[in-house]
Order: C-alpha cells, then sequence, then structure tokens
C-alpha cells in the first residue's frame, strides 16, 4: 500500500486462515453486501408517529375524541409513548456510532491525501535513490513485454477498459520501466518491506527512476521526483509475500514449494490512484497490476466534498448573518480541514462534521431560520455518498482478501477466474485494470528463468 | 497495521451491531405492542362504558 500519511488508524492483524479447500465460489461471501443492504433499509426507517397509532385505534373502535383522550389518559399513553420514542432514538443512535467505530478504517483511509500533491512545488529532505547500473543492464538485455511476461498464461488478464485505454494511448512498458519491474518482482518475493517506485521521462524523454524502501505494510513513495517528469508518469510499489496472512503459507512460499502468491491493489491503493490521477502498478511476486482511476470514478471521489464545502460556505454567505457569525461560522466550517495535520483536507470525518453541526445549532441556528436545516440537509447528502464510496471499496477489498487467501490453493485456472472477477468489478466501479503474470518464477529466494 | 482494510473485521462488527440492534428492537417491538394493547382496551372499555349508558337511557 502507498502511504501517504501518518494518521492512519492502526488496524487489527489479519486473521490466519487456512487455504480454502472447499468447492470452487466464483465470489465471495456476499453476506457484506446483505449487511449493507441490512444497515441502509435500518437507516430509512422511520420513526412512527404515536398520535397517528392512537388515531388508528380510536378510528377502529369507532370511539370518540372525548373517550379517547380519557383513555389515553388511563394508560398514560403520553408519558409511554414519549419514553418510547426515548428508546428508539437512543437505539438508531447506537446503531449509527456502531457503524461509524466500525467504518472508521474506512473513513480514515478516505481521508489520506496524496501528499505532496503531484506536480506542487514541494520540498523534502529524503534521499532519493537512482540505480543506474539497472537501467544500464536493462539497455543491454533490451527487455520487451513479451520476454518478461508470460502473455498465454491464463493469468494475463486486461479489463475491458485497460485494453481500449492501452490501446488508445498504444501504451506498453518500456524496457527501463520492464527493467524496475522484474527489480521489483525479485523484491516482493525476497524483502520484507514494501518498495515503492516513481518514473517516467523528463522533456528531452530522458527515464528518470527514484524508488523508495518502505515499512512492512506501507511505503511512501518518492513523490518529488514527479515535479521533473514530464510523460509516463508512473507509480509502483511492491505487495511483497510477507503480506501472506497464513504463515504455513508463507514459509512454503519461501521454500520455493509454493508460488501462487497473488496480492492485488488494496482499496487504499485505490483511493490514491483516484487522487494522483496516474498509472499505477502493483508489482506482486506473480505478476504486475496495472490500474488507474477513470474519470467518473475521479469525480464520484471528489465531488462530494468539493459539494459540500461549497454548498456550506454558500450558505454561510447567503444568508443574512453578522459579520462575527459569519466568520465563526467559516473558521469552524474550515477549521476541519485543517486538524489534525491537515489530513482531513479531502474527505471528512464524522465527528468533524457533528462537531460543526453542533456549532451552528448552538449558536446561531435560533437566529437564522432554515440555516440549521440547510447545513443538516448538505451533509446528509454528502455522508449517503461518501457512504456508496465506502461500501464500494468494502466491496473491492473483500473481492480482494478472498483472492490472496486461495490464490495458493489454486491451479491457475482457477485463481484466473477469480482475477478475471475482481478486474471486472474494479472496472464497473470505474478502475480500469489488468494483470500480467511473469515468465520468471521466483524459487529458494532466487530468480529462475522458466 | 494491516496492509489491506481489515475486511472481515469491519463486516463481523457491522453484522454484529446490525444484530444487536435487531435484539434491541424486537424487546422495543413487545413494549410497543403492550401500549397498543392497553390503549385498546381502554378504548373499548370506553365503548362499552357508551353502550351501557345509551342502554340504561
Amino acid at each position: 500500500m502507498i502511504d501517504t500519511s501518518e494518521n492512519i488508524t492502526p488496524a487489527p492483524a489479519e486473521t490466519e486462515q487456512a487455504p480454502e479447500k472447499s468447492a470452487l465460489r466464483e465470489q465471495p461471501d456476499d453476506s457484506l453486501v446483505e449487511t449493507f443492504a441490512q444497515l441502509k433499509s435500518l437507516q430509512k426507517e422511520s420513526v412512527p408517529s404515536l398520535e397517528a397509532m392512537a388515531n388508528d385505534i380510536a378510528l377502529r373502535l369507532g370511539v370518540d375524541a372525548e373517550q379517547r383522550k380519557v383513555a389515553e389518559s388511563e394508560v398514560q399513553f403520553s408519558l409511554r409513548a414519549a419514553n418510547w420514542v426515548e428508546k428508539r432514538t437512543a437505539l438508531r443512535e447506537k446503531l449509527q456510532s456502531a457503524v461509524s467505530r466500525a467504518l472508521l478504517p474506512v473513513v480514515t483511509a478516505l481521508t489520506i491525501t496524496a501528499t505532496p500533491a503531484l506536480g506542487q512545488e514541494t520540498r523534502t529532505d529524503r534521499p532519493m535513490t537512482t540505480p543506474e547500473s539497472l537501467v544500464a543492464t536493462s539497455e543491454k538485455r533490451e527487455l520487451k513485454n513479451g520476454e518478461v511476461f508470460d502473455l498465454h498464461s491464463p493469468l494475463a488478464i486486461a479489463g475491458e477498459k485497460m485494453k481500449a485505454l492501452k490501446g488508445r494511448l498504444r501504451y506498453e512498458l518500456t524496457d527501463e520501466e520492464l527493467a524496475f519491474a522484474l527489480d521489483f518482482q525479485r523484491k516482493a518475493w525476497q524483502e520484507k518491506n514494501e518498495w515503492g517506485m516513481v518514473s517516467g521521462q523528463d522533456k528531452d524523454g530522458k527515464f528518470l527512476v527514484a524508488t523508495a524502501e518502505g515499512e512492512a505494510h506501507r511505503v511512501r513513495l518518492p513523490f518529488e521526483l514527479s515535479l521533473q517528469i514530464k510523460n509516463r508518469l508512473l507509480l509502483t510499489h511492491t505487495h511483497p509475500v510477507e503480506l501472506e496472512p497464513n504463515s504455513q503459507a508463507k514459509e512454503s512460499m519461501h521454500r520455493g514449494e509454493q508460488q501462487s502468491f497473488v496480492a492485488p491493489p488494496s482499496a487504499i491503493d485505490i483511493i490514491i490512484s483516484c487522487q494522483t490521477k496516474t498509472m499505477n502498478q502493483v508489482v506482486d511476486p506473480r505478476g504486475v497490476w496495472e490500474y488507474t482511476c477513470e474519470e467518473e470514478m475521479i469525480k464520484k471521489f471528489q465531488e462530494p466534498q468539493m459539494q459540500l464545502k461549497a454548498g456550506i460556505e454558500n450558505i454561510i454567505l447567503s444568508n443574512a448573518l453578522s459579520e462575527d457569525d459569519r466568520a465563526r461560522l467559516l473558521a469552524a466550517f474550515r477549521g476541519i480541514s485543517r486538524s489534525p495535520g491537515e489530513y482531513r483536507d479531502e474527505y471528512f470525518e464524522d465527528l468533524a462534521l457533528k462537531n460543526f453541526q453542533n456549532i451552528v445549532n448552538a449558536s446561531v441556528a435560533q437566529k437564522y431560520p432554515g440555516l440549521e436545516q440547510g447545513v443538516a440537509s448538505l451533509i446528509e447528502v454528502y455522508t449517503l455518498q461518501r457512504n456508496v464510496m465506502t461500501e464500494n471499496l468494502m466491496d473491492h477489498e473483500s473481492w480482494n482478501s478472498w483472492i490472496r487467501r486461495n490464490a495458493a490453493s489454486y491451479s491457475d485456472e482457477e485463481l484466473a477466474v477469480r482475477i478475471q472477477n475482481l478486474i471486472k468489478n474494479a472496472e464497473d466501479k470505474g478502475v480500469a485494470m489488468s494483470y500480467t503474470p511473469f515468465k520468471t518464477r521466483v524459487e529458494k529466494r532466487g530468480l529462475k528463468q522458466e | 497495521m494491516s496492509h489491506y482494510l481489515p475486511v472481515d473485521e469491519i463486516h463481523q462488527e457491522l453484522k454484529q451491531a446490525v444484530e444487536e440492534f435487531w435484539r434491541a428492537e424486537a424487546e422495543l417491538k413487545k413494549e410497543w405492542q403492550q401500549l397498543e394493547a392497553d390503549m385498546v382496551q381502554a378504548l373499548e372499555q370506553k365503548k362499552v362504558d357508551a353502550i351501557k349508558k345509551k342502554l340504561s337511557v
């Protein structure tokens, strides 16, 4: 995973699970979809009107208003009804709070910004490495796509959108890119940490590359190089064998007995690619995933927060607020995107929005009718849109997790079906994707030419 | 942290939240039904009283 923020919620370690031996399934357990459907239906339900209930009963029994009033008083209807509504509201709030807590890692992932933004001036003290020797080697070998990748393998799968994009751009990896992809394959097998790379061509067409070693589960890409790149900007990182959740399977792979570890781009990788708007690669031990977000997907990702920002600022500016109130609300709203660590700039957290709503309700809502409702409506629309994104990311990750867990136990033909499904699923959501397996396999911590 | 989003754990937590909501809501539904039943009984009684009153007149 590409890391672009220090503010990531720690997630529990993945549970060890033996590869699935049961009958072949072509898609992950769909209960995640069911759970989201149930949540949506629960969130839609409104609290029934107790007044309507009392009316209905009175109507059915044909009693008049006077009799009804007496009956209500006898059974303490108003008090009991109010208690009931209160309990029901508390129950809904409890559900909402539990859902927010559960989804915190996803929402936190959505707040990650690809900093420093590509193409903007940035300064860094981080050293960049440019292994010239690799480029020199690649030039001598004159690598070609067909020699590096096994294009006849059933695992060589390109989504329709990726095929169309590559056809339009006449896109094929260059010799230098191929050399680095091979080097990253070795790193994916042999090194515990992830590696990241930014590569491309400068204004004269010269190949530039910077690589960086990360930690076990994340790497910070050397984005700074992108300032000099004018063409073929490519962001690459490894998904090493170390990501295999099952320790026995991992050992088996290190011993060279098992060679089928496949680790697709994560949901966070997809988010980053929406922000960078680049062609991206994940190099796993078996092959290279290429992926890029379509304009439509990028819009879906960016528009909700832009609409919320514009909407709230418009409400604040267009209402006849006093100068003090206007300044206070603008500062409170813009403050959401400034703390802590500026990482909320892209997506607002529930808590930050709730705080803002509280400020509106407590300080100015009574003075300016309609303001509270206007803010609440905008936040509701934004939350619904963000929920769709959250659901999509969770869905992608469940396909992902399912492939990683089962890859070792499948034949290439069986695995290909799953990879095809994952790619189709990603493309349906607006992420063009392909997977191309290497011709070479790594055995016993060394590369072996087949 | 885990490289990928902990999708299974998140799913478990969501399922648990939904199940807990349903359990609590079932209890609440009983309260609702009791309130409804009490109202019906009280109103029926009013109706009976009204009929009795009419007959006695």
